[in-house]
């Protein structure tokens, strides 16, 4: 058993978790975007340490830079603050 | 109860609180965007069901000594390591669905921001009591 | 199975997609895109007929032997994904192939767009998936791909309220096939087999020592797919919005999908949740609701399109409700209103498409006078409501009333006047509709024609007039197509 391993699981739960919730607690939707970055890449991180690599992967393209990119585009056409 | 036995199920607690939260997103919050973000976080507890469910155990693949065994006999005779492996594997079923599940995903949320942006550029305004409002017409 | 030729059940849905894909690049090229979609509009309305029936593996993978060492209780197990093609589901796929090509070949002189062409493709390999196939998965990402289609449909329209439409409908199918996901993933969890006659083998094995929690919860998420898939209560108010924005050729295409879509996912829930002792009662109750929800606010309706989608939910609730009586008279009568209603509503939303060409707006306060002035439409639409209304000798009066014996021999005579009230209902929102649109006197729009007949296209009368023969056909001559289904039914195994 590597402990490392299991302790890494859990920061990355836990990182999961607080950043979705503040993500959307903020006005400043550009912060809101990163921190959902944040948690994709969290979760990633969660796929590899629960043995499925190739999920990890596609998560970390997908859900850590493409969906955050879009919506930074959506973002920066619309509006930053929301009212 | 020990750390290591309670790391599946507090995988499940996580993916059931991200539902939640997702759920409450797209229920009560005002902002479009955030509404989409709460569908994005609604698939990603769905998906980390999936491998959750799907997980066997933490151990270490190969251990060191196993390592330099399997590296240092050059008959294979033995082969003792791909049981042990195939006990301790994850369940492959579930990543085919999840890959399935993150790639259709991702294509539904670009055609809602498109949307959204359409929306803005007529109304003005992301706030959706506003885009919504129901008229007689 | 061993196919001899070429025409496997697979082609159903690979070769739509294939000419999805083919149509988005050539997107632009009118002559190209005009002569592809002719061409694969052909090949897509042959293709039911000349498949060969049966049970199809993917990849070829028989059945294997049970895995020593393993403690799955099967002695046979399915390892790939299965399609089942009989003589019911080559109607409901014909008839899909039929109505999307209606859609398609009503505005074909006019500019046919590659991407609308290649939508309605999806939309059919995506409906025939569903109808066709036993694994739990494949299914869900069809539905999937049937959300995207439709709300695709409704955005190439145009309009900011087609928008607003959309995107509601996608926040809402995100969460919806999020959620058949989520049923999906307990049943995987808990079972470790996707297959839906597999799964049906086990559970029907565990149910005799008692029913596991873990199989009500999937119940319940799985449910909520089903009510939003087939537009029952709370979703029948987004559902009608989507049949009404997009335009009224392709209206038809999609209540039909939603109709079959509906029956079969009832077919696979029933496999696999038929033990939980208030699943009858909740499907029965959901679909007494969207019955009366969906008249009730027909009646109140302004607009034609919307009108005529609130009234296709309400048939969808009374398909509904002969499925949650679960005996095998209801069920069949159920599978078979689910066809004629198709049918029969098809020809009013055609009507609604030549009423929009004629005079560019769907409110009813501004239409009016138009009995001289189309031809012979306004024949075609009253032959069209009475056919929606279930009388006698159109095919839903068959269906309808096969559908309320079964009801009060099952012990539900109260069902019995519920569902004869709703059909009264139907046919005044209906004539409400037809005195608005052509008995009423001329408004301003047409005093300033000069012509007696306004110009419209003639082949959605041709493919009305085709529709209404075989409505009449069916409802003079129904037990050919009942006996399929009464074998399709006892097929099924556990009503």
């Amino acid at each position: 058993m590597i402990p490392g391993f299991m302790i890494m699981g859990y920061i990355f739960m836990f990182t999961a978790l607080f950043g979705s919730i503040l993500a959307l607690i903020q006005r400043d939707l550009m912060k809101s975007v990163i921190l959902i970055g944040l948690e994709g890449l969290a979760v990633a991180f969660l796929y590899q340490t629960l043995r499925a690599p190739d999920v990890g992967i596609t998560q970390a393209i997908l859900g850590a830079a493409l969906l955050p990119g879009i919506f930074a585009i959506t973002v920066y056409k619309t509006r930053r603050e929301e009212e | 109860m020990s750390l290591e036995t309670l790391f599946q199920p507090m995988c499940f607690l996580t993916a059931a609180a991200l539902v939640v939260v997702g759920l409450y997103a797209v229920i009560f919050m005002d902002n479009l965007l955030k509404k989409i973000i709460g569908v994005t976080l609604i698939s990603d507890g769905v998906n980390l069901v999936l491998i959750t469910g799907g997980f066997n155990k933490i151990v270490a693949i190969i251990s060191p000594e196993m390592y330099e065994q399997g590296v240092k006999s050059t008959a294979f005779e033995t082969l003792t390591e791909f049981p042990e492996f195939a006990a301790q594997a994850a369940f492959p079923l579930p990543s085919a669905l999840v890959l399935t599940s993150i790639v259709i995903s991702v294509s539904i949320f670009a055609i809602m921001l498109a949307l959204a942006i359409r929306l803005y550029q007529h109304y003005n305004s992301m706030s959706c009591s506003v885009i919504f409002k129901e008229v007689d017409e | 199975m061993n196919y001899e030729n070429f025409f496997v059940p697979a082609l159903l849905v690979a070769f739509p997609l294939i000419s999805a894909i083919c149509l988005n690049f050539i997107h632009g090229k009118d002559r190209a895109v005009k002569g592809f979609a002719f061409l694969s509009i052909i090949v897509v309305l042959l293709l039911p007929w000349i498949t060969q029936y049966g049970v199809y593996w993917f990849g070829g993978h028989p059945t294997v032997e049970n895995l020593e060492g393993t403690n799955i209780m099967l002695s046979k197990l399915n390892l790939a994904i299965v399609y089942n093609f009989g003589i019911i589901q080559k109607i409901f796929i014909a008839l899909l192939a039929l109505l999307a090509s209606a859609a398609i070949l009503v505005h074909f002189t006019e500019r046919v767009s590659g991407v609308y062409t290649a939508m309605i493709m999806l939309g059919i390999a995506s409906a025939s998936a569903v109808i066709m196939a036993d694994d739990v998965f494949n299914i869900f990402v069809f539905l999937e791909i049937l959300t995207i289609s439709q709300a695709a449909l409704v955005i190439a329209v145009g309009s900011v309220r087609a928008y607003k439409t959309a995107i509601k409908y996608l926040i809402l199918g995100g969460v919806a096939g999020s959620s058949i996901l989520l049923g999906i993933a307990i049943l995987l969890g808990r079972y470790g087999m996707l297959n839906v006659s597999d799964l049906h083998k086990v559970i029907t094995v565990e149910s005799q020592v008692g029913i596991s929690h873990a199989l009500i919860v999937a119940c319940a998420l799985i449910f909520i797919g089903w009510l939003f898939e087939s537009g029952m209560v709370p979703f029948h108010i987004i559902k009608s919005d989507v049949y009404s924005k997009a335009r009224p050729s392709v209206g038809a295409f999609m209540q039909t999908q939603t109709k079959f879509v509906l029956v079969a996912l009832w077919v696979i829930i029933l496999r696999l949740f038929y033990g939980i002792s208030t699943f009858n009662a909740l499907i029965l109750g959901v679909s007494i609701l969207s019955m009366v929800f969906g008249v009730i606010m027909a009646l109140r309706q302004t607009e034609f399109t919307r009108l005529l989608a609130y009234v296709a939910v309400a048939q969808a609730g009374l398909v509904g409700v002969g499925l949650g009586i679960a005996t095998e008279a209801s069920v069949s009568a159920s599978v078979f209103h689910a066809i004629n209603d198709a049918l029969a509503m098809a020809i009013l939303f055609l009507s609604a498409s030549i009423i929009l060409q004629i005079t560019k707006t769907m409110d009813l306060h501004k239409m009016g006078g138009l009995l001289w002035k189309s031809g012979l439409v306004p024949l075609w639409s009253m032959l069209g409501i009475f056919a929606v209304s279930c009388m006698p000798p159109f095919n839903t009066y068959q269906s309808e009333f096969r559908i309320i014996s079964a009801a009060s021999q099952a012990g539900y005579p109260e069902l019995t006047v519920i569902i004869i009230l709703t059909s009264i209902a139907t046919f005044v929102a209906l004539i409400k509709g037809f005195y608005s649109i052509y008995l009423k006197e001329g408004q301003d729009y047409l005093s300033a024609k000069e012509m007696d007949r306004t110009p419209y296209s003639d082949r959605t009368e041709y493919v009305m007039l085709l529709l209404l023969a075989i409505c009449l056909a069916i409802g003079l001559f129904p037990q050919n197509i009942l006996q399929y289904i009464q074998q399709f039914v006892s097929s099924i195994g556990v009503i």
